[in-house]
């Protein structure tokens, strides 16, 4: 069974690169339609794992969530809003994210019986999304820094980026809160000093109050704050994404 | 210079951007300290930091001398937001008649609701680390109850009851106990309560917390009969102090998305 859902998400992340493949070719609907096809093929990889191993948490799971949280924000910002022009930018990230995670898996090792609790659950998939959403705010910061586009369309792409770094947030929160629950109730401690990656997903929540302090001095250039979004997108994937995968393997063992 | 004039240069934003951007490298700069030797930082989990400080951290100063800037940093840092929380609020509900037919008070304030719950889990985090009573492995048998340490409080075991798990996705879990009901009694003096307890679900008595850490037998198919239940006893003021901060600082995430929401529909940056 684990098998046939590592094969279901492969399929989801080849139909992304198809659909990045085909952004060469021609836009438009075809395209979106293909990504929407293989973004639901991720995402329901990622539900059926969750359903299948319920009450407990399947371990490094993160690396899938955020590959399919990152479609799920590419499709929300395709579908329903004004921003075609970074298609191509959310496709390719969505497409890297996803074949990155299906190649590298780190969801090896058997669930343990603690993580049957509601708290590890909300940690895994909040947390994930937070990366998510810092993760497609890297690239759409890469658009407002380096594109070449009219002020009014680079304010509008910095609004849209802030309100989904204050989401991002607010989802890390959540996370970090739940994960800080957890350790109490199933250790008596609300940190545990486990892993590296919790002291950089601190670094991280720390960075973008940071930026979320930075962006409340009105005299902050536009440019600036699109700046800050990159490092803290580049700071996301180096020290709490890539930390998540693991090493090369060919998904569902073919 | 007045007192005012004081408490608004030490709460500035300025300060507070250059505090959070040296937390932040600092916690990047451990995470790559961490992976290096993680040995020298799992005992945190059970040491005060105090005692870690002393010995673990003072000894190996080359994987550990983030820490103490980054100690260092949190404790401006929390007094930076200390005084911008009062500098802020303060200037808010001065205007309070005015804020109020806008109904903008509530939402005005979400960004020092979450700097006052940032203040009081900075404050838990240290009692946490800094008193209380952390007492580890101790082991519950049928036969031989467990006696809090310094108190007549005293726990024993009553019965253990737990279903085989059927797994879906991983065979090796199969028959694994992974929701075990642990039947206690607490007694101190006269008094006696009965409680059940189990993974995830510690029990409270007289401010402590006692968890279930570790339990045999692990399955159905156990070569060991024996029931044995090891607990993690805590008693730490710091505990309900972080509860309420994160209950707080979730409070005000929200209210602050409200009040951003607010301001993109009107146009705002």
């Amino acid at each position: 069974m684990r098998g046939n859902i590592s094969l279901l998400f492969l399929a989801g992340s080849v139909i992304c690169s198809l659909s990045f493949l085909v952004s060469f070719i021609r836009s438009g609907r075809v395209r979106n339609y293909i990504f929407a096809g293989g973004v639901l093929c991720t995402s329901v990889s990622c539900i059926i794992k969750i359903i299948l191993n319920w009450p407990l948490v399947t371990l490094f799971q993160e690396s899938y969530l955020i590959s399919a949280a990152c479609g799920i924000i590419s499709i929300y910002m395709i579908f329903f809003t004004g921003f075609e022009r970074v298609t191509l930018l959310l496709t390719g990230l969505t497409a890297s994210v996803s074949l990155f995670s299906a190649f590298f898996p780190a969801d090896i090792y058997v669930s343990f019986i603690k993580t049957n609790t509601i708290f590890a659950h909300i940690f895994s998939v909040f947390s994930s999304g937070a990366r998510a959403a810092y993760m497609v705010s890297f690239v759409l910061a890469l658009y407002g820094v380096f594109g070449k586009n009219e002020e009014s369309f680079k304010s509008n792409l910095l609004r849209f980026n802030t309100n989904l770094i204050i989401a991002g947030f607010a989802m890390q929160c959540i996370g970090m809160f739940s994960g800080a629950m957890w350790s109490f109730v199933g250790w008596g401690n609300p940190v545990q000093w486990q892993s590296h990656i919790f002291l950089a997903m601190a670094g991280v929540w720390f960075y973008y109050s940071w930026y979320l302090h930075l962006k409340i001095g009105r005299k902050t250039e536009n440019s600036k704050l699109f700046k800050a979004a990159l490092l803290g997108g580049l700071l996301t994937i180096l020290f709490t994404y890539i930390p998540d995968t693991g090493k090369f393997a060919i998904p569902g063992g073919m | 210079m007045n007192i005012t004039k004081v408490i608004s240069i030490l709460g500035s934003i300025a300060l507070a951007r250059i505090f959070l951007l040296l937390v932040s490298i600092s916690l990047f700069v451990g995470s790559v300290f961490y992976n290096l030797n993680s040995e020298v930082f799992v005992p945190l989990n059970t040491l005060s930091l105090l005692e870690w400080l002393q010995t673990y951290g003072q000894n190996n100063l080359a994987y550990t001398w983030w820490f103490y800037l980054f100690i260092v940093f949190m404790f401006l840092l929390g007094m930076n937001t200390f005084f911008c929380t009062l500098d802020r609020t303060w200037i808010i509900l001065s205007r309070y008649n005015k804020l109020k037919k806008d109904n903008l008070v509530l939402l005005l304030l979400s960004p020092h609701i979450m700097h006052f719950s940032f203040i009081i889990l900075l404050l838990g985090y240290f009692m946490l680390y800094s008193f209380g009573i952390n007492s580890y492995n101790n082991i519950l048998r049928k036969d031989c109850p467990v006696t809090i340490h310094e108190t007549d409080i005293k726990i024993s075991l009553l019965k253990f009851s737990a279903t085989p798990y059927k797994s879906r996705l991983y065979e090796g879990l199969n028959g694994k106990f992974i929701d075990p009901r642990i039947d206690l009694e607490i007694s101190e003096g006269d008094t006696m309560e009965r409680k059940v307890f189990g993974l995830n679900n510690p029990v409270y008595f007289r401010g402590y917390s006692i968890h279930l850490n570790d339990f045999t037998p692990k399955s159905g198919r156990s070569m060991s009969r024996e029931i044995s239940v090891n607990l993690t006893i805590r008693k730490n003021a710091g505990i309900p102090l972080f509860i309420m901060g994160i209950i707080l600082f979730i409070t005000g995430t929200f209210l602050y998305i409200i009040y951003n929401f607010k301001n993109t529909q009107r146009g705002d940056r």
